[in-house]
């Protein structure tokens, strides 16, 4: 990545500006065309750096709350115990992991009730040795925004 | 400040993708009746109360050259929570930081989610924290596929 291309995705990921013509305003503050500017983002949308541009919305604030789960998944039922996992879009992400306890995501749900129920549904799946269920106690720093 | 009508369809609208054009909330505003101008306004509020975190570019940090992620799970003695989530939460190279209830065989009740360019990154910040925080007792657990990174949805 070049030093441009690093700027641009700097101030699109913490200095998006709240107004009509935000591409304009930016292009303007980067000292080039909002054309120029425009092409660049689609560029970068293209190479898969940028997943999106938007409002990232407050759990919490929204009344959701969210499980961290770790499983313990024998290597043959991997495949089908991700797809399972994946099927729900209360999962947002899920990861294999180097370690005994390989599989890890995170459920989200207004519901607590639903959570459960997943957690009781998932234990019985077949493969799985054991589940750690691991609800946050408190959140010290959410900050996806990557520093160059 | 309640979540109205107007302020549920720009919610939906912007947890999608603001589309890359001079005026990306004009078809937004034709869409929902309002003017562009209020829309920026409810924005901003929105922002200000805490709904919207952050607005902008959400990266995907595997594409930008942060190849390497490290989940490391600390087992922390209540006096040095404090101290150790203070070290955390000032290092760049970490994105998530969060006190957790423990679990049957997991004593570890401290999770930190570390991105960097090397594994040899990830352990440094690692590094650094125990020496600071005086904690020793964690486990590290390197990414070894992603099978699903999505943004959530709400349903409004």
């Amino acid at each position: 990545m070049n030093q441009k291309e690093k700027k641009i995705l700097k101030k699109l990921q913490s200095e998006f500006p709240i107004c009509a013509r935000p591409y304009e305003k930016l292009s303007r503050q980067l000292g080039m065309s909002q054309a120029s500017l425009c092409k660049k983002i689609i560029l970068l949308k293209r190479q898969g750096k940028i997943r999106r541009i938007g409002a990232v919305i407050d759990d919490g604030r929204m009344g959701c709350q969210s499980v961290l789960i770790g499983a313990c998944v024998c290597k043959i039922f991997i495949v089908p115990v991700v797809n399972f996992i994946n099927s729900f879009p209360n999962v947002t992400h899920n990861y294999l992991r180097d370690d005994e306890y390989n599989i890890w995501f995170t459920f989200r749900s207004g519901r607590k009730k639903e959570i459960d129920r997943f957690v009781s549904g998932f234990r019985k799946r077949q493969g799985i040795d054991d589940v750690l269920v691991l609800p946050s106690i408190r959140m010290f720093k959410i900050n996806a925004e990557f520093k160059f | 400040m309640k979540l109205n009508k107007t302020r549920k369809d720009i919610l939906k609208f912007l947890q999608g993708d603001i589309p890359v054009e001079d005026s990306p909330y004009s078809g937004l505003a034709q869409a929902i009746n309002t003017r562009e101008s209020c829309i920026v306004k409810e924005i901003a509020l929105l922002k200000k109360h805490g709904y919207i975190r952050r607005l902008g570019a959400v990266l995907h940090h595997r594409n930008i050259g942060l190849k390497v992620n490290c989940m490391c799970a600390w087992k922390v003695p209540h006096s040095l929570i404090k101290k150790i989530s203070g070290i955390s939460v000032r290092q760049k190279e970490i994105s998530h930081c969060y006190l957790r209830k423990t679990a049957k065989n997991w004593p570890y009740n401290f999770y930190i989610m570390i991105h960097g360019k090397s594994k040899r990154d990830c352990i440094n910040v690692v590094e650094n924290i125990r020496a600071k925080s005086g904690v020793a007792d964690y486990r590290l657990l390197f990414t070894k596929k992603e099978f699903k990174k999505i943004s959530p949805k709400y349903k409004f």
